[in-house]
């Protein structure tokens, strides 16, 4: 496979091709980057395609192609961080989920209930998620959201898969945990988030 | 066998497809023999199939390639290594070009005798000064010296500004300056600034405007008894025998004295005398306050040496690098959140030995208007063995506080930003 610094390399020279590359190679995990960021309320296609066209125009002052991953996802935060700070007025207007989600084609064969308990479902993973130490958050999110691989998340993290893994073994003995305990009780909303986390 | 322990350890590998050929051997024969182990594998099975599951639906659906390539803006180039702006600045209409391609040897003897030139002529700048800028119009009795030496020199049209370096107008003068960054600064007559780089100028007497561009780093100019730090922006600063004032035509700005600090918007001003903290601030004429500015215009040809040697093209403005501010929605899931203490974390533990930036923190509410400040330290960040500091929050909120807004302001431009920072609150 052909290594990220000669295609941006390629890129810098003309190559818009080699930039579609990069783009395949990263396009999940900087969507999962900007879903972190803004969850389900944004528009998370968008600022990805924003990301990666914000990127390219300023490919040619990378200093390191080398870190093109851990650089691509420094502009995805930013993107995203953007994003939400114009949109943050907005977002306070919002219900919050299930009210007013977007139905998805995918949605229509299901009933009105269905797609309540999914929406539930989905908050209480991201709940949980959101209870984790920050620096593990991304990592489990790039995982799972879009099942990445420890090489694809040290990759674009700038981590080793060392610490990738474990992060991901940290982080997923929490997740147990909390998801179990949540089994248990039968009132997940009372007194189980002690902090968290601000939107950025 | 290996330990409960170790294997646990392999469990999330296994799960992932991630365990290499020895690794599984331990776990699967461990797995056989230990029901304990075998009974967490399965959970931490069903935990990751759940979170697989449920975040399957909120996967990418389409493919980014094709219409990220329709859109391809154009790429900007990097600005050209400074180095030469000097040169440039001083020979405007320069015929390097032509006599520079033809003889490789005549260029150096040419170098050198500038070397020479600027030898006898300049005083020697101390080995950390460098090109930040280029003076667009110098009106009048203009005086400049930099660190190193206090001889005063007059200031040519379409000379390089030097970082750390200092400028001074008598009577009736004007001075005009582009730094590197989109920025352009006024100094009106009895004025004196320093520039300490292309971010960072002190005012020490007399009246600045300011157009600042953003290029992600905050733009400070340092009062006596104060700071203005701006988030892309136009505005005037006067420092008075008795008063600074500071007024706002465009964007907006932190004022901070050691008393308090304010955000002061487009049309606003806000002034302080010593010992006192800034006034609210007030609508005010703001037109008038800039007309001595409108007065100074950019001589021509230097603009051309700045827009070629310094300027990096269309940027995007922004009011500030995002990255630094937070939005803490205290009406979270439906209900009110009272907050005790902020967090700030990042990736760490961090090793020591390592400098980080430190920070200004300052809590804003929902209307701009200051809560508290905290300043974290850049050692903050390798003094613990935490990947997080809480700073408490004191106040009580009244009810209609409904967001906090936090900036984080870089103390040290220049230093590593600690990895990954974030901010959260903590619930009371």
């Amino acid at each position: 496979m052909t290594d990220d610094a000669e295609l941006v390399q390629r890129t810098i020279d003309g190559d818009t091709e080699a930039y579609g590359e990069l783009v395949s190679r990263y396009q999940s995990a900087v969507y999962a980057t900007a879903y972190h960021y803004v969850g389900r309320h944004g528009s998370v296609e968008d600022i990805a395609q924003d990301a990666f066209l914000a990127a390219y125009k300023s490919l040619a002052g990378l200093k390191d192609p080398v870190r093109f991953g851990p650089w691509l996802k420094e502009i995805t935060c930013r993107t995203a961080a953007n994003w939400l700070r114009r949109n943050a007025k907005r977002l306070q207007n919002e219900t919050p989920l299930p009210h007013r989600r977007e139905v998805h084609i995918e949605d229509a064969r299901e009933g009105p209930a269905q797609v309540f308990e999914r929406a539930e479902r989905i908050e209480r993973v991201q709940r949980a998620i959101d209870m984790l130490p920050e620096h593990y958050r991304l990592p489990v999110v790039l995982r799972y959201l879009q099942d990445l691989s420890y090489s694809e998340i040290a990759q674009f993290t700038g981590m080793s898969r060392d610490e990738v893994r474990g992060i991901l073994y940290r982080a997923g003995r929490q997740l147990r945990q909390v998801l179990a305990e949540r089994d248990a009780r039968d009132t997940p909303e009372q007194g189980d988030v002690d902090w968290h986390r601000a939107r950025k | 066998m290996a330990s409960c322990t170790q294997v646990e350890a392999l469990i999330q590998a296994h799960i992932d497809g991630e365990l290499e050929a020895s690794g599984q051997v331990i776990l699967d024969r461990h797995v056989a023999e230990c029901s304990g182990c075998a009974q967490k594998l399965r959970r931490q099975q069903a935990t990751a199939a759940e979170l697989f599951e449920v975040l399957r639906t909120e996967r990418l659906a389409q493919d980014l390639r094709g219409v990220v390539l329709a859109h391809l803006p154009e790429m900007e180039h990097p600005p050209q290594d400074m180095t030469d702006i000097n040169w440039r600045a001083k020979h405007p209409s320069s015929s390097l070009g032509r006599w520079g391609r033809r003889v490789p040897a005549m260029v150096a003897v040419m170098l050198i005798l500038t070397a020479a030139l600027v030898k006898a002529y300049w005083p020697e700048p101390p080995a950390s000064a460098y090109s930040v800028g280029v003076v667009l119009q110098s009106q009048g009795g203009v005086t400049a010296f930099d660190a190193a030496s206090t001889e005063r020199h007059m200031v040519p049209v379409s000379k390089g500004v030097v970082a750390e370096s200092s400028y001074e107008t008598g009577a009736n003068a004007g001075l005009m300056l582009a730094l590197a960054g989109h920025t352009h600064l006024k100094l009106n007559q009895h004025s004196r600034i320093r520039v300490d780089d292309e971010r960072r100028v002190r005012l020490e007497q007399g009246e600045l405007w300011a157009d600042v561009g953003n290029d992600g780093r905050l733009f400070r100019v340092t009062v006596p008894g104060g700071v203005v730090t701006v988030f892309g922006t136009a505005f005037a600063v006067r420092v008075d025998r008795d008063a600074t004032v500071v007024s706002v035509e465009e964007g907006q700005v932190q004022v901070e004295n050691s008393q308090g600090f304010r955000l002061v918007h487009q049309g606003q001003q806000v002034r302080w005398a010593a010992g006192e903290e800034p006034s609210a601030p007030e609508e005010a004429d703001i037109e008038q306050a800039m007309a001595w500015a409108r007065a100074i215009v950019p001589d021509r040809e230097a603009e051309e040496v700045y827009r070629t040697q310094l300027a990096t093209p269309g940027q995007e403005p922004t009011q500030l690098a995002a990255k630094e501010v937070f939005l803490i929605d205290l009406m979270q899931g439906g209900r009110r959140w009272d907050i005790s203490a902020l967090r700030i974390s990042w990736q760490g533990p961090l090793p020591s030995g390592q400098a980080y930036s430190g920070y200004d923190v300052y809590v804003y509410d929902q209307y701009m208007q200051p809560v508290v400040k905290h300043e974290v330290g850049g050692t903050a960040f390798t003094d613990t063995r935490e990947h997080y500091i809480d700073l408490p929050l004191n106040e009580t909120f009244g009810s209609n506080t409904k967001m906090l807004t936090i900036r984080l302001a870089p103390k040290e431009e220049n230093a590593l930003p600690a990895p990954g920072l974030e901010v959260s609150a903590l619930a009371s």
